[in-house]
């Protein structure tokens, strides 16, 4: 049990409840924002291990936080998750673009993202 | 030019009527004037004959007495009268006796007049005619000279009484005279010769003014005649350049006159045709113009109407998208939960919930399936779904598409397996939209094949127009016969099959064989119509063949096509 620290951002307070049951059922800790300039304060306070970083969002965008964050050196090597929309084509492909490392398309399931998540940081 | 033309055939006219007028004038007035001057000429002679014979006939007492009184009185009487120039009388030998006149002093005259010539009296004596003319020059005069025997008829008596003369031929009246002298006259000729001079003088001025008064009505009928032709031609010319109305003065009865009133109805019917022409020209165009209006105001109705339409069609996708979002996020979380507590997240799940929180999992993944098709189905028709254009490895999709499914396949002990013809070249798709399709013919494969079956994949390369052996209908339609090869994929099962009258039909939306079967294996009848419009987009082809109770199999075609030849 690693206690790493894991960001995540998303607008949808149930799908911000479901990461945070599941991650800390396992262990992590958890950092979140819902809307993209909350996500760029609190990476000023904290450097986290991992974002898992919704590509739709209100204000500034996913994208847009993910190219920041790939712009700011002491951030840059932070592993980012895409979380898309299955239905909605070309996401991940823009999600990659903009230095993701990898995506998880809506409807995920929970054990497939812990599995992508171990896959960064390790078990 | 052609007014030249017509000058030349003035200067015809006048070149071949001034020689007649020319030849007439000289013909007439040579022979009127020859006519003239003869009968001039007798007259004058008949004239000096009569007055010899008069002097002759007044003078025979005077001969006969030669007595100068006598003589001269005769002669005054006949010097007075015109033209005579010099008067002689003569004795029976030809000896002068007297003479008068103004011109008797002529010289070259005095000579000859002394005596007459015997040759002369003895013509004289002899037919006893009493006249006779001779030619007399003298000086720049010339004069006609007449002779009259004087005869006497008393001393004939005597003579006849003195010689005893025999008279056989003569008349009686003639018998009885006796040649006593001669009476000569000389006549001048200047007269005469004047009035002739006066008649050449005037057939010369004549035949100046018919010459000229010829040629000028000769040149006035040409130019009747070549004037309305000028006309004619400079209206024709005129008519040629586009003044098509024209009218040329008719100012005769003749055949030009004709000729101009027939020009001119011609050059009516011409302006009446034109301008027939012109009207229906015109009308012609403003039923063009009002056409075009109709077709442009048609056009801007159709445009604005496309216009709504695109808006709202633009306005239902975005709907859709929104709503299908709307959707989706609880949907979501539901499921998220769902997933959650059935991983015991929360804790064991005590058995008698486990059924029931599965059961909102299966369903929510139905809705979520239902969502998501109704969105593709609704953009493909909107034409908003764009595909998203690569070269892809068939192989590599159908190995994802089984390996996504083989869980499923497994949790059936169904066996799945692929077979993929070596050397396939990759295929100009959208990579997502072609396993969307693998998945839904897959998908079905596993729904609708019973426990132990088998699900085969295949792909191989096909030529166009290539039939199957084993194909049942409906067979494909061929969608562009100038792509000549395809990849074929085949997904076969030995499932529940499909009878033969329901092949077509499952391709349309909602359609199910039978609703028992939506029952009992769930689905909502959109994923085969989804697949084939994907297809379709790829301009391929999708069909299926089956027998019932003994299995299916779907067909799908997209034509092989590289990024640089192909037109998708
Ligand atoms: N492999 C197959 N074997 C037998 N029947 C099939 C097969 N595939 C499709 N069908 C018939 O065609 C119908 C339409 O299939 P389709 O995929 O469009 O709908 P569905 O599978 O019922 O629902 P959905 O795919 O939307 O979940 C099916 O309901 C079934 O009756
Ligand atoms: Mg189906």
């Amino acid at each position: 049990m690693s206690g790493k620290l894991i960001l995540h951002v998303e607008d949808n307070q149930y799908n911000r409840k479901i990461i945070r049951d599941l991650l800390s059922k396992h262990s992590y800790e958890i950092m979140e924002a819902h809307n993209g300039e909350v996500a760029l304060d609190a990476l000023a306070r904290r450097r986290p291990d991992l974002i898992l970083m919704d590509v739709q969002l209100p204000k500034l965008s996913g994208l847009e936080v993910t190219r920041r964050v790939r712009a700011d050196p002491s951030l840059a090597q932070i592993p980012i998750i895409a979380i898309t929309s299955f239905a909605l084509s070309g996401d991940d492909r823009l999600a990659l673009d903009a230095g993701c490392n990898a995506y998880v398309a809506k409807p995920f399931r929970p054990r497939d993202l812990l599995e992508m998540i171990r896959g960064f940081l390790g078990p | 030019m052609r007014i030249r033309r017509i000058t030349r055939f003035r200067t015809k006219v006048l070149l071949s009527i001034i020689p007649m007028i020319l030849a007439l004038c000289v013909l007439f007035g040579g022979m009127s004037l020859y006519q003239h001057n003869r009968l001039l000429h007798s007259e004058f002679v008949k004239r000096g004959k009569a007055l010899a014979s008069n002097l002759a006939a007044s003078s025979e007492l005077g001969v006969f007495s030669e007595d100068e009184r006598l003589l001269n009185a005769a002669l005054r009487g006949i010097t007075g009268e015109e033209d005579v120039a010099y008067v002689l009388i003569y004795n029976d030998i030809g000896k002068r006796l007297i003479g008068g006149g103004k011109a008797l002093v002529q010289p070259g005259l005095t000579s000859t007049t002394e005596t007459l010539s015997p040759e002369l009296r003895a013509q004289m004596l002899t037919d006893r005619q009493p006249t006779s003319t001779i030619m007399k020059e003298a000086g720049t005069e010339s004069f006609l000279e007449f002779y009259a025997p004087i005869l006497s008829t008393e001393v004939r008596l005597v003579e006849e009484q003195y010689f005893g003369m025999p008279q056989s031929t003569r008349g009686p009246g003639e018998n009885r005279s006796r040649v006593i002298g001669f009476a000569r006259v000389g006549l001048s000729m200047r007269n005469i010769d004047a009035h002739s001079a006066y008649l050449i003088k005037l057939w010369a001025i004549l035949s100046v003014v018919f010459l000229v008064g010829g040629a000028l009505a000769a040149y006035a009928l040409s130019r009747r005649i070549t004037q309305p032709i000028t006309r004619l031609t400079e209206s024709t010319a005129r008519m040629a350049e586009g003044q098509i109305d024209q009218e040329i003065p008719v100012d005769s009865q003749d055949e030009l006159g004709t000729l101009a009133t027939t020009y001119n109805e011609m050059a009516k019917a011409l302006t009446r045709t034109l301008d027939e022409r012109a009207r229906v020209a015109i009308e012609l165009r403003d039923l063009n113009r009002h056409l075009e209006d109709r077709i442009r105001e048609r056009t801007s109705e159709l445009v604005e109407t496309n216009r709504q339409l695109a808006r709202a069609s633009r306005h239902k996708s975005e709907f859709l998208a929104n709503m299908s979002h709307e959707l989706r996020t609880p949907l979501n979380a539901i499921l998220g939960f769902a997933e959650l507590i059935m991983d015991g997240v929360y804790g064991t799940v005590p058995d008698e919930l486990r059924e029931s929180i599965e059961d909102i999992h299966i369903n929510g993944r139905h809705l979520l399936r239902l969502i998501n098709d109704v969105l593709d189905l609704s953009k493909i028709e909107a034409g908003q779904m764009r595909l998203n254009l690569g070269e892809c490895s068939i192989q590599s999709l159908i190995d994802s598409t089984i390996s996504a499914t083989r869980s499923l396949a497994a949790e059936k002990r169904l066996e799945l397996a692929s077979r993929v013809e070596t050397g396939l070249p990759p295929a100009l798709s959208d990579s997502k939209r072609i396993t969307q399709v693998l998945m839904n013919l897959v998908g079905n494969a596993i729904k609708f094949t019973p426990r132990g079956g088998s699900i085969t994949v295949t792909a191989r390369r096909a030529a166009s127009g290539e039939r199957r052996a084993a194909s049942v209908e409906p067979e494909p339609p061929t969608p562009d016969p100038e792509a000549s090869d395809f990849i074929e994929i085949a997904v076969a099962d030995t499932g529940i099959g499909i009878p033969a009258e329901e092949l077509k039909s499952i391709f349309a939306e909602f359609r199910q064989v039978d609703s028992s079967i939506t029952r009992e294996y769930g689905g909502s009848g959109l994923g085969l119509s989804i697949a084939k419009r994907l297809v379709e987009m790829h301009e391929g082809s999708i069909w299926a063949e089956s027998q019932v109770g003994k299995g299916s199999i779907f067909y799908f075609r997209i034509p092989l096509r590289t990024q640089s030849g192909g037109s998708l």
